[in-house]
């Protein structure tokens, strides 16, 4: 777990100098004596490098450890299949409208990681995409995504 | 205003056709409150058009049926699958989804159905009776008055006092910081945008809200072999609560409901903020603070009160002020001034009747929601049962489709999935979740009253303590700063007494 929290500490102290470069040439002071635009964000910027900072350092002085947090590799490998299967199902949602895409998604999902039968995953694929359709853009009026089909 | 004006609205909401509209209202309201991303903000903005041509009370009592619809539909996700519904469920998966993993799933939708009910049934009578007392006291929240609340919710609910305050205060200083992005309301300067127009009005917290408890919720779900919530069919004697349970929670349904309409009453603090609070205020009062979030009763009655209090709450000022209480109230501000009435001072003379009608149409409203909200749990628990094995893909599609109607744009939907796969990464690492989002929510409001009372004291930092309400809630403040430091200043010195 030592070697995740230290990179996800480094994270946010990177997240805290993007804030503190981005809010740097804004200014401090406004009108009348209150603060200026810049003044929150830079000192937030601040507080985040300081703490973030700190417990990095605190993390990087105690003894090197087994990292226990993301080592089960047969949780990784669906996780990352599933986050996989996601980001490309929203940018397939660009062509082929989003009904379909997720459609696919969830036949994926179902079929490869979790080994449903395939008419099943079929099934279940199919019938949410018409109930949202249904729901969504039938019902509500709301209008979905569009494809080169739908 | 006498009883007579409030029976005669109930009665006008009685009508047949009025109270077919507050049917479909509720009903509709509850299924969209329980998809992922749609609150009662969309809820009401889609359904608005239904309302043009309609007979003002009735579509006014449509609209009022959602609102309410909404805050009870919130909780079903929230507590089945731990997704919440909108961000004011978000309290809710605390201690109602680890009732659902523990097979109490009927237990917890009941009760805080029936917590959603006293809430709503308080709020109305709130509603009707102290309508002008409240009306006059949430006038006197000036900039420094709403600084010293927001920060009070900030300290008391974000986890910074807790045992080991460090991670949850970096959490909340990040969340912080990304509401300071987009366009500056003083200057109209553009602040952290990076020049990407996405980034114009800032990172919306509803696709964070739902990446980072409902993204996360599912890849941590998928990490596990066997992931199914029901494992073994529930007994019907275990749906609903005993009484002697109800009875246990009452006094939190009370202090949630309580903080849950003055909090409501505000204009812009709604009703995330409120079930914040009294999650925060249970929590403190609690014997057992270190058992909440495993599924203390306790833990989800207290906010879902205060979640529908602050319906009738926020109805106050917009009625007696023409001010909205919250985003929703700002829609259906917009849907009465479309209907011909004229919210503020004079609306209760001059549209009387249609204004107690909605109030008594809330009443029937709420009557409805909670018997659709019991009887129906065996059929909820039914439902998530058989789609239960399906639930990884088909609410990961649902979330991507409630993001992307919010502004029919792709951005949030990318948002939502960075986020979910920060927050998993954060509940592996022992961050805390919610206080991220409650600074992403609060921040900006934090900031502007902060600002403004800057540019009114001309820079001075005393305004804080001159004003009376101000300076109570800064005092507060620093008490509850303070407290851990004396508590652990005094068991030192009990510890070297002991050690003499």
């Amino acid at each position: 777990m030592l070697m995740a929290d230290r990179l996800f500490a480094g994270f946010i102290v990177i997240l805290g100098l993007i804030g503190l470069i981005g809010s740097w040439e804004l200014s401090g002071e406004a009108l009348r004596g209150g603060p200026g635009p810049g003044m929150m964000p830079r000192a937030l910027a601040l507080i985040l490098i300081v703490l973030a900072g700190g417990y990095l350092a605190f993390l990087l002085a105690r003894p090197p450890k087994t990292d226990k947090a993301f080592t089960n590799s047969y949780a990784l490998k669906r996780q990352a299949l599933l986050i996989g299967a996601l980001s490309a199902s929203a940018l397939l949602s660009y062509l082929v409208g989003m009904l379909i895409s997720m459609g696919l998604f969830i036949i994926f999902v179902l079929g490869v990681i979790e080994k449903f039968p395939w008419k099943k995953s079929i099934l279940v694929g199919v019938a949410t995409i018409i109930s949202v359709h249904f729901i969504f853009e039938r019902w509500m009026g709301l209008q979905l995504l569009k494809g080169i089909f739908f | 205003m006498d009883l007579q004006t409030l029976f005669s609205g109930i009665l006008a909401s009685l009508e047949p056709v009025r109270l077919f509209w507050g049917f479909v209202g509720v009903t509709l309201g509850t299924i969209v409150g329980a998809l992922p991303g749609l609150g009662p903000v969309t809820g009401i903005a889609l359904l608005l058009p239904l309302t043009f041509g309609m007979e003002p009370l009735s579509g006014l009592l449509l609209l009022v049926g959602i609102y309410q619809g909404c805050m009870f539909g919130g909780r079903i996700s929230s507590i089945l699958i731990n997704v919440p519904g909108d961000p004011a469920a978000v309290v809710t998966t605390f201690d109602g989804y680890p009732l659902t993993q523990k097979g109490r799933a009927g237990f917890a939708l009941t009760l805080s159905a029936l917590a959603s009910f006293f809430g709503s049934i308080v709020g109305f009578i709130g509603l009707a009776f102290l309508s002008v007392v409240f009306s006059k006291f949430a006038v006197k929240f000036g900039p420094p008055e709403y600084f010293a609340l927001m920060l009070f919710a900030l300290i008391s609910t974000s986890g910074i006092l807790e045992k080991r305050p460090f991670k949850a205060m970096i959490v909340t200083v990040l969340g912080l910081l990304m509401a300071m992005m987009g366009n500056d309301f003083v200057t109209g300067e553009m602040r952290l945008a990076f020049d990407s127009p996405y980034l114009y009005e800032g990172i919306d917290f509803v696709p964070v809200t739902i990446g980072i408890f409902g993204v996360s919720e599912v890849l941590s779900r998928i990490g596990k072999a066997d992931y199914t919530l029901f494992k073994e069919k529930i007994p019907n004697t275990d749906l609903f609560p005993k009484v002697r349970e109800v009875w246990e929670n009452f006094g939190a349904m009370v202090r949630g409901t309580f903080i849950g309409f003055i909090v409501g009453v505000l204009p812009g603090a709604g009703a995330t903020v409120a079930t914040f609070l009294a999650y925060g205020v249970e929590k403190k009062i609690s014997k057992e603070p270190d058992k909440f979030g495993t599924g203390v009763p306790q833990g989800l009655a207290s906010p879902e009160a205060a979640n529908n209090a602050s319906v009738g709450g926020s109805l106050v000022p917009l009625f007696t002020l023409g001010i909205p209480g919250s985003g929703t109230a700002a829609i259906l501000l917009g849907a009465l001034m479309m209907m011909g009435l004229k919210p503020g001072p004079l609306l209760f003379q001059t549209s009387g009747d249609i204004v107690w009608g909605v109030i008594g149409g809330l009443l029937v409203a709420n009557i409805m929601l909670v018997i659709l909200n019991t009887v129906f749990v065996p059929a909820f628990v039914t439902m998530i049962r058989v789609i239960d094995p399906y639930l990884v893909p088909v609410v990961s599609a649902l979330c991507i489709f409630g993001i992307y109607v919010l502004n029919y744009r792709m951005f949030e939907v990318w948002i939502m999935l960075i986020f979910g796969i920060i927050g998993y990464i954060m509940r592996k690492l022992g961050y805390p979740l919610a206080p991220l989002v409650l600074a992403l929510i609060l921040g900006q409001t934090t900031e502007t009253s902060l600002r403004q009372s800057l540019i009114m004291s001309e820079g001075s930092w005393s305004i804080f303590f001159l004003q009376p309400i101000a300076a109570v809630l800064m005092l507060a403040n620093i008490a509850m700063l303070l407290w851990p430091l004396i508590g652990s200043l005094r068991a030192r010195r009990n510890k070297e007494a002991v050690g003499r």
